[in-house]
């Protein structure tokens, strides 16, 4: 027997605050675009790209296949909202009501504790951007996309859109139209951090959009972690979230990108994320989708040198009226390519899971290597969960293989944790953790425990 | 012309185009039609009848054409065919051109095995378009073998439709074998408590033949069951879309479907993609696919031709112990030597 509560009230997730703006765009216009480029006195090649990009998402029609999208009306959202402060160097510095949030997210505690810097980033505009002393004096690179375009300009130049183009789709084109906030970090060649970086994306007005670039370039022989946070409180208007990652990690380097997502449940999350890996160099994506109401979200590892590796972990929690798309793309473009996938999904309230992977194994790709595993829980039989794998294959030398399994939780599994004293309901909920468990793990702890709390949080009202 | 033919039941990113197929078919017209040997040596236990409607019609597949010929049988309730019944098609040059309905409908507890074979007696192209809807009642056991012997400029278009009842059985042995132009839609419907569905695919595509497979088990019923298995390989030139779902429908509780492909390389210009899908709306079901694809082991080539067999013949050996598993579930045993020399023959 099922205990259902509605309306669970998602605690630090959901906090309201009444924000001061001064700029608002509403909808995606050349006006609003001319906007946010003169706020943000942007050089004008950057302006020309928001208006190619402009012509292209007009152009552009919405997918023919994933959940339907046709109740997003762009000119009912407001795609630039400028929140009263500049960026600041210290949390004491943050407005009140902005650093309210943020401390009840845990960031700044997370700061001081395990992170070797921090950028928060409120509706469009970055509001904290911090990097250790240390970590700077090795030269790394780490602030607000804003910042990046008017202090780097020769480095973003040489990275920006390069890896995602403006026509990719119809979102990425609204995206490099309406960018605003995101960050841009830069690793010199060689320098290994011991600690990771962490962007928070919150998303605090309602019917508004965000539209942050995040660029990461790992040089050569250099190492990073980087954590990627984003949350939003919960309103009846629709949100948007139509970002973009863009991810360099050359020869020899790596990089853990870890992202944990609890976006509010009137969100549509049309995020974009690309990654080019260089010869002996790794990337590991590390995923948790827990909120929003759509999600189509398939990072791209390209593997452009040899050896280069690519390890995905994911984890997808569906609840009532939510629709989960996610997955995954990897081409291998090199000899002795590697790409590993283990990803997970629970279903439960009506909830939908759809994992897609699109695997390409180039002819050059000589003895590539891939493995995936997908592993569906239904917790209902109101919910969905759909396994959509497409795999192209051009050469001989390759040893590939997929497997994918769905199910409900074992009876036996329950009744042999009843038989130790647990009641039905806590066995059911130790089984959901257990299986979700190899991904925490992937985690750092201190996010590990904030994803076990994620999960327990949408496992209240329907088990336990 | 160009068609655009077998859609996958749910639609993915259009990358590698593979939610359906752009085919260009060049489809003969019909100077004589083909001669039709069905031989059965227990005809008290079915009923036969064939028409020729030239009509119009459709399949799964998405292409109409004018249908030349309809055999309707049905298997007696309670009755057993000892002896397997053959229907042959036989393409030659005046007659090159076939679009054939067969309908079978295996009466309540019956149990019957068809072959079904389509043979090129010359050179000339054939153009196979074949639509094969089976109705399996209640305790009915179906098994139907389907061979393409065509020659190797040949079109084999194959639309296969199931009903399957309460604890009906089908099960479908395709050899796709030969043929330029190769696409296949299958489709069961396990509507009702305890029937069951077996797909067994054996493939080779070689020189510059297309394939294209797009298979779907909807389970409906309580208890169902779905396996379907592939095994290929792929040579030369060929390019092969193997697309396949198991849809676990609400309330087939305790459900089973498993789909499994295994495609084998043996040229480095042969192209592979797979679309194995699973689809659920069913919390108590158990699902599962796996899809592999490589080419010959060089540890298992080399150990083989330690013991004084050549590159070729031990290829063989590989082959034939990769597509053994599915042979041996071939119960007609002229049939399965049959199958194997043409194995050996195409490889």
């Amino acid at each position: 027997m099922k205990t259902r509560i509605d309306n669970i009230d998602k605690n630090i997730y959901n906090i309201k605050t009444e924000t001061k703006y001064i700029k608002k765009g509403v909808g995606i216009s050349e006006d609003v675009i001319r906007l946010i480029s003169k706020e943000k006195e942007e050089p004008d090649w950057v302006l020309d790209i928001r208006l190619k990009a402009l012509k292209l998402f007009n152009e552009l029609n919405n997918p023919d296949w994933g959940p339907e999208l046709t109740e997003l009306d762009i000119n009912k959202i407001a795609t630039y909202i400028k929140p009263e402060t500049k960026k600041q160097m210290t949390w004491d510095d943050v407005p009140n009501d902005i650093r309210n949030v943020f401390d009840k997210l845990g960031i700044p505690e997370a700061e001081k504790e395990s992170l070797a810097g921090v950028g928060a980033q409120y509706d469009s505009e970055a509001v904290y951007h911090n990097l250790s002393e240390k970590v700077e004096k090795l030269g790394v690179i780490y602030t607000d996309f804003d910042t990046a375009i008017k202090e780097y300009p020769e480095l973003v130049k040489k990275y920006f859109s390069k890896a995602v183009p403006l026509n990719d789709h119809k979102y990425i084109a609204l995206h490099y139209a309406l960018f605003s906030g995101g960050s841009f970090i830069y690793v010199p060649k060689g320098v290994k951090l011991d600690y990771p970086l962490q962007s928070y994306f919150r998303l605090n007005a309602p019917g508004a959009g965000q539209f942050e670039h995040t660029l990461i370039v790992v040089d050569e022989g250099a190492d990073l972690q980087f954590i990627e946070g984003c949350s939003a409180p919960g309103y009846n208007e629709l949100n948007v979230h139509a970002g973009c990652v863009e991810l360099f990690v050359n020869d020899n380097a790596n990089l853990r990108f870890s992202t944990i997502e609890n976006w509010s449940k009137n969100m549509l999350n049309l995020n974009t994320k690309k990654c080019f890996v260089g010869k002996n160099a790794k990337i590991e994506w590390i995923m948790g989708s827990f909120g929003s109401k759509v999600s189509m979200l398939y990072p791209l590892s390209v593997l452009n040198g040899e050896n280069a590796k690519c390890e995905f972990t994911a984890i997808s929690f569906a609840g009532n009226g939510q629709n989960l798309d996610t997955g995954l793309k990897v081409i291998h473009n090199a000899k002795n390519t590697s790409c590993v996938v283990n990803s997970k999904s629970i279903s439960k309230d009506g909830g939908i899971c759809t994992f897609r992977s699109y695997e390409w194994v180039k002819k050059n790709a000589k003895n590539a290597k891939l493995s995936l595993n997908c592993e569906s829980l239904m917790l209902d039989s109101i919910s969905r969960s759909d396994t959509i794998p497409v795999n192209k294959i051009e050469t001989d030398d390759v040893t590939f293989s997929h497997e994918a399994t769905i199910g409900k939780i074992s009876d036996k599994a329950i009744f042999y944790l009843m038989s130790r004293g647990l009641s039905e309901d806590e066995a059911k909920a130790l089984i959901v953790r257990g299986f979700a468990e190899p991904i925490s793990k992937s985690f750092p702890v201190e996010y590990a425990v904030e994803m076990n709390r994620l999960i327990n949080l949408e496992l209240e009202g329907t088990i336990g | 012309m160009k068609y655009i033919l077998n859609e996958t039941p749910v639609k993915t990113t259009n990358g590698f185009m593979i939610n359906n197929i752009n085919v260009d078919l060049d489809i003969p017209l019909v100077y004589k039609l083909n001669i039709i040997n069905i031989v059965s040596d227990e005809m008290d236990k079915i009923d036969i009848d064939i028409n020729k409607p030239n009509t119009n019609e459709t399949t799964k597949i998405g292409l109409e054409d004018t249908l030349d010929y309809e055999i309707n049988i049905t298997v007696k309730e309670y009755e057993e065919l000892k002896n397997d019944c053959i229907i042959e098609y036989h393409f030659t040059n005046d007659a090159n051109k076939l679009f054939s309905r067969i309908n079978i409908n295996a009466k309540e507890s019956s149990k019957s095995k068809f072959i079904i074979k389509f043979i090129s007696e010359d050179d000339t192209p054939a153009f196979n378009y074949l639509k094969q809807i089976n109705n399996v009642e209640k305790n009915a056991h179906l098994d139907i073998s389907i061979v393409a012997n065509i020659n190797k400029d040949s079109n084999n278009l194959i639309a296969i439709e199931n009903n399957v009842e309460e604890s009906g059985f089908i099960n479908h042995n395709l050899y796709d074998l030969k043929g330029n132009k190769r696409i296949t839609n299958y489709y069961t419907d396990l509507k009702d408590i305890s029937s069951s569905n077996n797909l067994n695919n054996i493939y080779i595509g070689k020189d510059d033949s297309l394939l294209d497979m797009n298979y779907l088990t909807e389970l409906k019923g309580v208890k169902t069951e779905s396996n379907m298995t592939t095994y290929g390989i792929l040579n030369d030139k060929a390019i092969k879309n193997y697309k396949s779902t198991i849809d676990f429908k609400s309330g087939c509780k305790k459900a089973f479907g498993k789909e499994y492909e295994n495609v084998l390389l043996l040229s480095d210009n042969a192209i592979t993609k797979s679309l194995p899908m699973l689809l659920c709306t069913e919390e108590d079901v158990n699902g599962s696919h796996s899809v592999s694809s490589g080419k010959v082991d060089n540890n298992q080539l080399f150990y083989i031709m330690s013991r004084g067999l050549s590159k070729s013949e031990a290829t063989k050996l590989i082959v034939f112990a990769n597509f053994n598993s599915l042979l041996k579930k071939e119960s007609n045993e002229e049939l399965r030597n049959e199958i194997i020399e043409l194995i050996e023959k195409e490889i």
